[in-house]
Order: structure tokens, then sequence, then C-alpha cells
């Protein structure tokens, strides 16, 4: 996360790189080591020394406009306003039965329990404003065979939140920080970081363990509760369920649909779904030259595109969710308690109740054409794909607006341990001019990741070279360092010596 | 460990109870995540009458990541390495959580029927590949003898 | 966080090598690009600075067996070490290496080699006399 080289290690803030680099945390937080030999990195061998740090320079300095909030006086003032946030997100992932909007509610279930980090406060208030799904008590398993009866009785023994399945069974990945003989600024930090999220996961497993409790006593008080579901508004909602095509549980049949394709989606899958991590752009085909990838990795080329469709694949991935009931409880409606709705309305479900069968949902087709007619007609308009740009759509953007300082936060990362190599490179330049050049040249060319026969072939003593180079770089250095010190040890004297005459 | 989702539950049963034609896949007792997988070589490629161990991991992040899978048993593949690693767009970045075991399976046989040896993994298959197709395909025949099981005498008819 | 499969997991650990993701100071490979069943590796570890072992480069070789990573790998230096958890055949005893007795599912390679490289720069080890550099165990 957040190196600079050391020259210029003043505390950074890490707030922007600390959600975005998961998979490898502490990877590069040795300042300056070694960034030379990351082959998966960009460096380019030829680049003079000043033009990459200058390059750098002006990185840093076009995205610490972007970042401008984060200046060390204000720092921690900051990151009170970081963890207050983040303790905000964290809140609303509380699943509240007395928050909800026609028979779901504001927050996950917790199918997933990673990848959370969607925008909360947007996502409320789409589903207040009835423009998303909102979260559905999902169930595991539906039969049509069940009586409403039975129907009845396994919802009322769901919970608000799979609270075991979503924060139990925490291994934790190793920090190869820990290991380290020096630990990088960032350490403690991150420590620190690490150990207030675990209090506040803590602390949000009780709250929703609090909120379990209020709602079994509401569900088993002998007074009227108003914000608990009535009976027929619950088999209103899951006597004809869908099952989700990504994560297999059913719903009641009042899902987002792709904007492209038309094919559902629950609201806890719409959310997980994200851009990939910044990356450089795709190897395409016809450049598949592998020296052209030195260029391709250049930090400002790094790039980040929308998600695809999961369905159809189609870019820019949004949904519609056209509000397919014809009544509103909780939120902005009646209170649930109150739905008195009856049979009317199920024979017209029922009519076209094919939807919970895999088959229907899975194939290409839109899933409903026919609608139900008790549906007011200014909702249903006749399905057809929607361009991303509609103000119907939901896209993966929209609730989570981060990717682009995630991006640039890529991009200055990257942009850094370019310098950081370069100037790495240039010292070792010194000591050798001619072959160093050439064995960098053939080295980038195996770098493409995957294994190829030469690369294997000569890993080790690839691996042995880069001990050996990063021996010398070390030496010069040290070298360096005691010749600096030398002379200011004479210059010093020298001035003390031109003091004491004058 | 953890309660497995119920995804990955269904997709199990659905891949017993309907197994996909040629490949069969079970989940390890000690590891409901961990799948082993026999494929059998597509017709009339130079897999044919092979089978081929594999092995699938579907990681905690499944169906918002892809499964891991590589081959255990040796093949002779441009876009498969000596590890067994598969080189196929929709496990990595192409990935989308509507696929499922079964459509990734799928797409490993149908990569075995046709490799792409542009996008190699193995680069000194690939370049065999490209030099001289008929004498690749010949090893890869060679190889599909020697070290997958044969389909024929394990009895499982087409 | 369910249970990565030995083989996968090592598949991570070799990927994080091979991409040069791993930390700088050390670094790791199979011994056998073939080895399907990624059993034997070779590590190498750069000496600290400010330590007797300051500009080596000790090679290593590591097993991880059927058992990792419920069980830690065998770790045995080619280069010879005076480090009092190495034995005088180059062997990492465990019990005297806390890496190895209280070994962790979530640990790796990486993580032994990184611990070995930290007790060698610790207080206690760094001033030891070492073996002539280049000398290995047979």
């Amino acid at each position: 996360m957040g190196n600079t080289p050391a020259k210029e290690s003043r505390p950074r803030a890490s707030s922007y790189s600390s959600s975005n680099s998961g998979s490898y945390p502490g990877v590069d937080t040795q300042p300056n080591l070694g960034y030379s030999y990351n082959y998966g990195y960009g460096r380019s061998p030829g680049s003079p020394f000043n033009s990459y740090l200058g390059e750098s320079r002006s990185r840093r300095n076009t995205t610490s406009s972007v970042f401008g909030h984060i200046v060390p006086s204000r720092k921690s003032k900051k990151s009170e306003e970081k963890d207050r946030l983040r303790e905000e997100h964290y809140m609303n992932l509380i699943v509240k039965f007395d928050e909800s909007v026609d028979g779901g509610y504001l927050a996950p279930y917790g199918t997933y329990k990673s990848n959370l980090d969607f925008d909360s406060e947007i996502v409320r208030g789409l589903i207040v404003a009835r423009r998303l799904a909102p979260f559905y008590t999902p169930l595991q398993d539906f039969d049509e065979s069940w009586s409403d009866q039975e129907l009845l009785i396994i919802i009322k023994q769901l919970t608000l939140h799979s609270i075991e399945g979503a924060y139990s069974g925490e291994e934790e990945d190793d920090d190869i920080d820990n290991h380290k003989i020096h630990r990088s600024s960032n350490f403690y930090k991150r420590q620190e970081q690490k150990i207030k999220l675990k209090m506040l996961i803590e602390k949000i497993k009780e709250l929703q363990k609090q909120q379990e409790d209020r709602y079994l006593e509401a569900k088993t008080s002998s007074s009227v509760v108003k914000s608990l579901p009535s009976n027929n508004l619950l088999l209103r909602l899951y006597r004809n369920p869908v099952e989700c095509p990504i994560c297999f549980v059913f719903y009641p049949d009042n899902l987002n649909l792709s904007r492209c394709c038309l094919q559902p989606i629950c609201s806890e899958c719409f959310v997980q779904i994200k851009r990939l991590d910044p990356h450089p752009p795709h190897d395409d085909p016809t450049n598949a030259n592998t020296v052209k990838r030195t260029t391709e990795e250049l930090p400002h080329t790094l790039i980040s595109e929308p998600s695809n469709c999961p369905y159809c694949a189609m870019t820019d991935f949004g949904v519609i969710f056209d509000k397919n009931l014809d009544f509103s409880t909780g939120i902005n409606g009646i209170p649930p308690h109150d739905f008195e709705q009856t049979n009317k309305s199920t024979p017209n479900v029922n009519d076209n109740d094919n939807e919970s069968d895999e088959q229907a949902v899975m194939s290409s087709s839109p899933t409903s054409e026919q609608e139900p007619s008790i549906i007011p007609t200014k909702l249903r308009k006749r399905r057809e794909s929607v361009p991303a740009n509609s103000p119907r759509v939901i896209t993966i953007d929209q609730i989570r607006p981060d990717w682009e300082s995630k991006l640039l936060s890529a991009r200055s990362k990257l942009a850094r341990k370019a310098a950081a190599a370069s100037a790495i490179h240039a010292s070792n330049l010194i000591i050798n001019p001619e072959t160093e050049m050439a064995e960098y040249d053939t080295r980038r060319r195996r770098n493409t990741g995957s294994s190829t026969q030469s690369q294997q072939n000569s890993r080790l003593q690839t691996m042995e070279e880069r001990m050996i180079e990063e021996a010398l770089r070390l030496s010069i250095i040290d070298e360096e360092e005691r010749k600096r010190k030398e002379e200011e040890k004479k210059r010093k004297d020298k001035s003390n010596r031109d003091r004491s005459f004058s | 460990m953890a309660a497995l989702p119920r995804r990955i539950i269904k997709e199990t049963e659905r891949l017993i109870s309907d197994p996909v034609p040629g490949i069969t896949a079970y989940p390890d007792e000690s590891n409901l995540r961990a799948f082993t997988v026999a494929m059998d070589g597509p017709d009339s490629s130079p897999y044919e009458h092979g089978v081929f161990d594999l092995e699938l991991y579907l990681p905690d992040d499944y169906p918002m990541c892809p499964p891991k899978v590589r081959f255990l048993t040796r093949i002779y593949h441009p876009n498969i390495d000596k590890l067994g690693r598969i080189c196929l767009d929709v496990l990595k970045d192409n990935w989308s959580p509507a696929l499922q075991i079964r459509t990734i399976l799928l797409s490993i046989q149908a990569l075995l029927a046709s490799p792409n040896p542009d996008d190699p993994l193995a680069n000194d298959v690939a370049e065999d590949w490209k030099k001289d197709e008929a004498k690749a395909i010949g090893v890869a025949k060679e190889w599909t003898s020697k070290y997958a099981k044969s389909h024929t005498a394990s009895g499982s008819a087409e | 966080m369910s249970k990565i499969p030995r083989n996968f997991k090592l598949l991570e650990e070799l990927e994080k090598g091979e991409k040069g993701l791993s930390a700088e100071s050390i670094s790791y490979g199979l011994s056998n690009q073939d080895d399907i069943t990624m059993t034997h590796w070779n590590g190498t570890i750069l000496g600290p600075p400010h330590s007797t072992h300051e500009n080596r480069i000790y090679s290593l070789t590591i097993i991880c067996d059927d058992k990792y990573p419920d069980k830690p790998p065998q770790v045995q230096f080619v280069s010879k070490i005076n480090l009092p958890c190495v034995d005088s055949n180059g062997y990492v005893n465990p019990d005297k290496f806390d890496t190895l007795q209280n070994w962790k599912r979530s640990y790796s390679m990486e993580t032994v080699l990184l611990e070995l490289r930290r007790s060698m720069a610790s207080p206690a080890h760094k001033k030891l006399h070492q073996p002539p550099e280049g000398s290995t165990y047979d």
C-alpha cells in the first residue's frame, strides 16, 4: 500500500488503497527495496532515470489534487471521518425488521460475507425510492406442494440475517509484513485498522442479534406490531417465488432485471457485482508482441472497465426494476401488518407462476412477457432492453462510485513502484552499463506471467541473479552513503575551520 | 468449516443427479468445496479415448470469483502447462457468476476440442503446434494413450 | 473461511513467486518444473544487512509433502549456516523454530523464509560466526 520511495516517505493516509489491494496484503510494503525485479510491473529498461522520476512526480501531483483532502496536517481528522463513514456503512448492513420496503429490507440477508463495500447509503436510497428491489429474506428451498400454512410456518422461522453463515469461521490471511525484519510505515496503521474493523464487526453482530431478539419478541407478542408483515403479505410475496440464477435461493417475484437481456437478479447478488481491479489493457491478439508490454505496463495506461452483464456479457451492466407489485408497504407505504389484499390477487399471480422453474429462469428468453393484469399499466411498459444511460437503469458504478479513485490510486501506486524501480535500475547501470541493458531486455521478454519453457529453465538462475544484483545494489547504497557522510564531514570540518578563521 | 452456500449445495446435487455427458465431478468428503473431476477427451480430437483427471476448488468468493481448476493428468495442449494449469478466459477475467461448475467443465472440454495456440500458456507446445500441427497432434495422441486412462477400458460408454 | 486444498495453495504460492509479488529479500520456486505434485522446492534468502550474513545468499530446499499446509514443510539449508535452529545437516529443527513448531495453515513458504531471515537478523544471532561463504552441506 501507499509507499513512497524512501526519501519522500512522509506518512500517507492509506484510505484509498486499503480496500483495493486485498489479495496480497503487504506485498509492496518494504520501502524502496527491490522493485526493480518485480516482473509483473512496468519498468522500461531504456528509459532515462530522470524522465521516469519526473513522470512519477507529476503523476503524484495530479493525484494529490484528487486526494487533496488527504494532507498530513488534517490526517487525523480525515481518518476519524473515515472511521465514522465505515461505521455508518456497517450500521447500514444491519437488517432491521421495522425498516422494510414492500416486504423486503434495506440491508442484505448475508448470503455473501465479502465484497460488501458497495455504497450502502445509495443502495438504501434506491430501495426506498423503489428503483432497486429490496433485500428480501430468501427461502433456501421451495416446493410448490407446500400449503399456505406450511409456507407461512417456514417463512416465520427465518431470521433477518444469516448471521452465523456470514460472519463465522474467520481464518485470517497471513500478513507477510508480520514476518519482515523492518515493518513498513503503514504496518501499524493497518494493524490498527484491522483491529478496529474486527471490533466493529463484533459490534454489528451484536446489534444484529439484538434485532433478531426484538424481531422474535415482536412475532411472539400478543399485541399488534404494525411493522410485521401480515400473512397475506407473506403469501402474496412468497407463494410463487423465483430462484435467483446466481445465488440459487428463492425470492418473491419482484426482482431486478438485467437491462440488456432482462434476466432476473436479486439485489444481494447485484451489489456483489463490481469492476475488476485496475489492470493493464487486455492483450490484443493482433499486437501480442511481448515488447509492447513494456509500454502497456506504464502506470497511466492502467484501465478499469465497467462490468459486463453476467448473463449475456453485454458491457455496462445495469439493472432495471419494474416494481411488479400493486401495493407499497413499509417506508412510504402502508404498515406491513395492514396489508389485507387477499386471495383476489393470487389467482392472477398463479396464472404466470412458471418462473420458479429453473429452466425458465435460466433460459435466454425474457423471463416474463406476460404480466399480472393487476399491475398498474404505468409500470407495465412492454419490456425490452434499456440503454445503460437510461434514467431507469441502475449501474454497478452507481452503487460503487469509488471506482475512479481506486483507479487513480492504483495508477499512482504503480507510478511510485516504477520510479523506485528505475532509480534502482539506473544505479545498476552504473556498475555494468553494457550487459545490464541486454539482460534486462531479455528478461522483460520472458515477463508475461505465464510459465514458458525458457522462463522456467531460467527462473532459478534468474532468482540467483536477482539476489546477487540486490546484494550489489545494497553495497552500492552503503558505499554511497559512506561517501556522502565522509564528504559531509569534510564540509563540516571545513566550514568549522572557515568559521574559526573568520 | 463454515456452512456451504446454498448455491454450492444445489450445484453439487444437480451435478450428481444430472451429470454432464462425458464428465463426472464429485466433491471430496473432507472438503465439499473441492471436487475430483474425470473428463473424457472429446471425440475426433487428439484426446479422444482418454479420460483426464482434474481437480476443482470453489474459493470463498465463489460464485463471485471463478473456480480454480487444473489437470492432474499430463496433457499435451498449447493452453495447458506442465503443472496442469489451464489458460481459459472464463477461468479468469471473463468469469461470470452466472456460469457454473457444469459450464466451466464444458468449456474446458471444448478447449480440448479446439486448442488455441495463439493464446498459449505452454509456449513450447504452442510453438510446436504452430510449426507443425500434424506432428503436434501426433504427440498429443501419444501422450493421451501414455498418461490418460483409457476411455474404453474404464467401461463408460458414449 | 474454507480450507484451500494443498495443490491450489501451492499453485497460489508458485504464482506469487513467479509474478515477483513475494517479498524481495527471499525467493522460491519449484525444483523441477515438471513436478505436477509440487513437492520439491528451492528457496533463497538474502542475508540481512548489518549482520554476519550481509551480502550472502543462502540456498535452501523445501519439501511440501501431502500433509502441507496442514503440517509445516520440511526445510533444509543447502548453504552452510550457523543458526541455532539449523542442525548439523542443514535441517531446520521444528522444535527450535517457532514458525514450524506453531505452524498455521495460513503460513506459506514465504513466511518460513522471511522468518528464517528475521532470525538471522535478530540481535542474538546477527553476530554469530559463519562458515565460509559458498560452503554447502553435502
